[in-house]
């Protein structure tokens, strides 16, 4: 994926759609470019924060299909350095949301893992790691990797067998169906 | 007795046990409590805010609610403290959440409690003098790199806590237990968090990165204060000096941990090597014999 945008309108729903879920005004990014200069993860993807901004801006679908907005690693030296305010990795939450409605993912091992953590959540109230390691083992397929580190870690009891299921799991699981603004 | 409403978070029940053990452990011997929040749940995450960022919210609105009747929340993990520091920004102005979380019979009060992380919480204790008179065994001539991440000061509207580009609050406690801290480039570059499992090379490329600045500073070790931290730049340092080019292996800690031996306790307690604590022996030995 190219740099550089051609489009003929600009996709309001989409748009929208994106500063919803975002909570973010897109329209207040001039493109300066600093998140792209500080992103720690940008040097790996195809594109970097500020052309998702643009790209979002325009409300283009392209952007959808982009790997950058599932890795996205939430560090916030984006929003902390941004001159108009924008949590950018917000707006890679947003995206990844709509990317995987629409069935455009880019990057199936991070959404492997966003699903599977917030899986463990609700089930059990809290993460169990050990759970959420073997599916992302299983995932990327790299079954062996790291047994180095895992066996000791098992060993020295980090890795406890069984997770730990809070009382109150049945309200708990009720947050998930969180009212949104404008909802009755 | 000041008490905390102390918020562990999944990691130091698991992976991160060592972070919990030292930090209770540091805490009692300076006389602040912590109580642990009955029945606290996930923190919300950087996961969860991905998925749907009102149900994150809602999710740390609970822990907020659960921990209101003991006092102000501790949460040692810098995701945990992060997000339950968002969801009180958030609830002051989202009713709706509110009344989600009324609905799982949950009433929040916007104002009832505020959170700081574990490093917050010590820097406090160091400035009000409750450390002072607990530092049997300084760690003289030991140099640290204080490794801070993303999180923990980052966004700085967020977390409200020291400088977000060059914060020096964990400088401050290592000195106040006689360890010398380097001053050093990388302290909050991102360690790649969770991606580890997702794009491993993008991961190790970062860490080696984080870790090499703390080399040529002349570390002897790296303290940390985020269980994701410690354990991206403490575990594949073998590999990432055969194949990415780290410059030497150098052990990665919590800071509470090298607090603890600074204090005397038990080194197991603290999840503590026989290797660190023979190199902190070894440094204060030097320390000596320079005079």
């Amino acid at each position: 994926m190219g740099a550089s945008v051609q489009l003929r309108s600009i996709d309001m729903d989409l748009k929208k759609e994106i500063e919803r879920l975002s909570g973010q005004k897109l329209d207040a990014c001039y493109l300066c470019g600093k998140c792209s200069a500080g992103c720690p993860v940008a040097p790996y993807q195809d594109i970097p924060p500020h052309v998702v901004m643009r790209m979002a801006q325009w409300g283009s679908k392209k952007v959808l299909g982009s790997k950058m907005i599932w890795n996205c690693a939430s560090c916030g030296t984006c929003y902390t350095r941004c001159p108009n305010n924008i949590d950018v990795a917000r707006v890679c939450g947003a995206l990844s949301q709509i990317s995987r409605r629409e069935g455009l993912v880019a990057d199936k091992v991070a959404a492997t893992l966003r699903e599977k953590f917030v899986e463990s959540v609700k089930n059990n109230g809290r993460v169990h790691e050990l759970s959420l390691v073997v599916a992302m083992k299983m995932a990327s397929r790299d079954y062996l990797g790291d047994l180095d580190i895992g066996i000791p870690m098992f060993l020295k009891g980090k890795f406890p067998l069984f997770g730990h299921k809070i009382k109150d799991l049945n309200n708990f699981q009720k947050l998930f169906d969180s009212k949104k603004k404008g909802d009755k | 007795m000041p008490a905390y409403a102390y918020f562990p978070g999944c990691s130091l029940e698991a992976s991160a046990k060592e972070f919990d053990t030292s930090f209770r452990a540091v805490f009692d011997k300076i006389g602040v409590g912590l109580k642990e929040i009955p029945d606290w749940s996930c923190c919300g995450s950087s996961q969860v805010h991905k998925v749907d960022k009102d149900v994150a919210t809602a999710i740390a609105g609970r822990n907020l609610v659960l921990a209101s009747d003991i006092g102000d929340i501790v949460a040692p993990c810098a995701f945990c403290s992060i997000s339950l520091k968002e969801a009180i920004i958030k609830l002051e102005h989202e009713g709706p959440i509110r009344s989600t979380l009324i609905e799982a019979g949950l009433e929040y009060l916007p104002g009832s409690v505020s959170v700081i992380s574990a490093v917050e919480a010590t820097y406090r204790a160091v400035e009000e003098g409750l450390i002072d008179g607990k530092v049997q065994s300084p760690l003289t001539g030991l140099k640290v790199a204080a490794y801070y991440g993303c999180l923990l000061v980052r966004p700085p509207k967020i977390a409200q806590f020291d400088d977000p580009e060059n914060p020096s609050s964990m400088e401050r406690i290592m000195v106040a237990v006689g360890a010398a801290p380097v001053d050093w480039s990388h302290k909050t570059e991102c360690c790649g968090n969770a991606y580890i499992f997702v794009n491993k090379d993008m991961t190790l490329n970062l860490v080696r990165d984080v870790l090499n600045a703390a080399i040529e500073a002349n570390a002897d070790a790296v303290v940390t204060a985020c269980p994701l931290c410690q354990q991206n730049l403490a575990m594949r340092q073998p590999h990432m000096k055969q194949n990415y080019g780290l410059k030497r292996e150098i052990p990665v800690l919590y800071f509470t941990q090298l607090m603890g031996a600074a204090m005397n306790i038990d080194g197991q307690q603290l999840g503590l090597s026989g290797n660190i604590v023979r190199l902190i022996n070894k440094r204060q030995q030097e320390a000596k014999e320079v005079g």
